[in-house]
């Protein structure tokens, strides 16, 4: 009997193995990559070069609806959580339901205050993206628009804010290489990566409040935190160099120890 | 001109006269040694580094889930070359565990359980076996996010067993979730009652071996003894291999340490956090992938659907665990199941085509388990 149920476990092994590799279908994309309409053909290529593909957030993941459906109706339901293309005064709410504490920072500080005179100021896409969704990688130079928008120019808050961040990013981008090669090294997980992810998580909202003096403080903070970080992951290089250094000289002595023995064997079993 | 009082000899001789030691060591190196004979002494050389490694960790380690993640962390950076120790009992484990699935591949494919040997193998596989409850009971020790979880995961199946699967539930875990007191389960059972339940069976194997040993010398078929064993050559011999083995574990331990820490191994157990992905480790890949793909198997069949959807879902909660649990009792009925007298695995086809499939299709269930 278990003769019998090996080449059937082992074909149904291999059965699920093929199934496994193939990709799971997405009907959005299927769909708008024909859409004669060109900004909205185009979503589709901007969205691969994006932080949100290389993320694995796909096009439900933000607009919501159905992305196996087979159907136009079905797959924009209401039903199905469709939320469609957010207007302006809903951006910070639509990015907002994945990046939260950001949105709460921009929508409780200066610039958010203007949605509550009524006014336009500016939001999410006029720093992050060109056009509809090239958000670009997450990397510090590449996470602003450089230059910003003709019509984002005169707000103060922003340029001085924007100096700010980018010191305090360039800093953060030091501390991050000390830290890229600790984790590099033949050493346990030292969580050093995840504190420098919190430690970001931590400032990056504040500076969307938009207020040059209490980001200020923040700024302090982020410093100081990264400093200590960065001793860390001093302190972790040279501990990494010292067991490398007592690995090669244990291993160096046990096969001194072994070519000993060996000679002492061969001597009695000649 | 005077004899010089041999001083060692005669603490040999009174030694030998009370413990039968030059005996006993006579006899281990008159053996002769072939690959199994190897593999088990590296099993056991692996098993004694397990011991002194784990007493040593157990010099810093609180069993206690307030402070066990952060003593298994202080011995990992603070106490000095506690790294050393708690990196060589993490690797030791693996290589351990891997020392016996190659003994148990060995021993089946040369028959090695056959009459007079039921009880060696017996007693091996139950050793074996021991090695995969050890791991299991060790991997919640440290009380990470990947301990508290994982020990979660691999207790949660229980639960399915008709009638009994509460109580089996509770009974491994001490409670309805895992906590505390599946920690101080799994503290004695892991330095008290595994390592000595493993001494008592080493010792009993040992002696099962010589027995059934000298039966087959008798019956002609196994070659006889060397008639003169020199203990010193295979004390030289035992003496490299464990310096084979140190300098393995040491290779490991400094040169690929995040081998021994899965994702999630890291962070303190945390029970309103779940993390995703959790991966078992190596050895267990395939138990874990065996739970996936049956259920998944019978879902596509078509009368899975029907008025037999109910039975389909039994049998997909049921089955998976009746191989895994079904497994162990298999393997040390394998002795009882193949009575032939048969050995050599020329003249054994099915047992050995038994063999290639079953290591196969661990293989490939270890493999899609890797890349889930």
């Amino acid at each position: 009997m278990l003769a019998a149920a090996m080449p059937i476990c082992l074909a149904l092994i291999g059965a699920r193995a093929v199934s496994a590799k193939q990709p799971a279908s997405d009907t959005c994309v299927a769909c708008h990559e024909q859409e004669e309409d060109e900004e909205i053909a185009n979503a589709v290529p901007e969205w691969r070069k994006s932080v949100h593909f290389a993320a694995e957030v796909t096009c439900d993941g933000c607009h919501g609806g159905n992305p196996r459906a087979e159907d136009e109706d079905d797959a924009h339901a209401e039903i199905a959580g469709w939320v469609g293309t957010p207007g302006w005064k809903e951006l910070p709410t639509f990015c907002g339901a994945c990046h939260e504490s950001i949105a709460h920072a921009f929508a409780d500080g200066n610039l958010g205050a203007g949605f509550q005179g009524g006014g336009i100021p500016p939001t999410c896409v006029d720093c992050h993206m060109s056009t509809g969704h090239d958000t670009p990688h997450a990397n510090a130079k590449e996470i602003l628009l450089d230059p910003l928008p003709e019509r984002l120019r005169g707000v103060p808050q922003l340029a001085q804010v924007r100096r700010d961040v980018l010191a305090l990013v360039q800093r953060e981008a030091g501390v991050s290489k000390r830290v890229a090669d600790v984790s590099a090294r033949a050493l346990p997980p030292t969580g050093l990566a995840r504190d420098m992810r919190t430690l970001h998580n931590d400032w990056a909202p504040h500076f969307h409040r938009f207020e040059p003096t209490a980001f200020a403080k923040v700024d302090v903070e982020a410093r100081a935190a990264l400093d200590t970080v960065e001793q860390r992951a001093a302190q972790l290089q040279r501990e990494a160099y010292a067991r490398a250094r007592l690995g090669e000289a244990g291993i160096a002595t046990l096969t001194a120890a072994f070519a000993v023995l060996a000679g002492l064997r061969s001597r009695r079993n000649p | 001109m005077s004899a010089r009082p041999d001083v060692v000899a005669e603490v040999a001789n009174w030694l030998e006269t009370r413990t039968g030691l030059r005996t006993l060591t006579r006899a281990i190196a008159a053996t002769p040694a072939g690959r199994a004979w190897w593999l088990g002494a590296t099993a056991l050389i692996a098993f004694a580094l397990q011991v002194v490694t784990g007493m040593l960790l157990l010099v810093y380690y609180v069993p206690a889930p307030d402070r066990a993640f952060a003593s298994a962390q202080a011995i990992l950076w603070e106490v000095p070359f506690g790294w050393l120790v708690r990196l060589a009992h993490a690797q030791g484990a693996s290589a351990l565990l891997a020392i016996g699935i190659a003994h148990t591949v060995l021993a089946a494919a040369r028959a090695d359980y056959k009459q007079p040997r039921e009880l060696v193998w017996v007693c091996g596989r139950i050793l074996a076996l021991l090695g995969f409850v050890a791991a299991l009971t060790g991997y919640i020790l440290p009380w990470s996010q990947l301990s508290y979880w994982a020990t979660t995961i691999a207790t949660a199946p229980l639960a399915k067993f008709p009638l009994v699967g509460t109580t089996l539930v509770t009974l491994a875990r001490g409670g309805e979730t895992v906590g505390g007191a599946t920690l101080s389960r799994a503290f004695v059972a892991h330095v008290v009652a595994l390592p000595l339940a493993a001494i008592a069976l080493f010792a009993i194997y040992g002696r099962l071996l010589a027995r059934a040993r000298r039966i087959e010398v008798r019956r002609g078929t196994r070659a006889s003894a060397r008639i003169a064993g020199d203990p010193r050559s295979r004390a030289l011999e035992v003496s490299m291999l464990v310096i084979v083995y140190l300098a393995v574990v040491l290779a490991l331990v400094v040169y690929a340490p995040s081998l021994a820490f899965p994702l999630h191994a890291d962070r303190p157990a945390d029970p309103l956090d779940t993390p995703n992905p959790i991966h078992p480790e190596w050895y267990f890949l395939w138990a874990s992938e065996l739970q996936r793909l049956i259920p998944d198997l019978i879902a596509a069949l078509p009368w899975s659907h029907g008025r037999l959807a109910g039975a389909a879902g039994w049998i997909s909660e049921l089955l998976p665990l009746a191989i895994i649990g079904g497994a162990p009792f298999v393997l040390l009925a394998v002795p009882f199941l193949d009575r032939g007298p048969e050995r050599n695995p020329r003249r054994r086809p099915v047992s050995i085509a038994l063999i290639v499939l079953t290591l196969g299709a661990l293989a490939a269930l270890t493999s899609l388990g890797a890349h889930e």
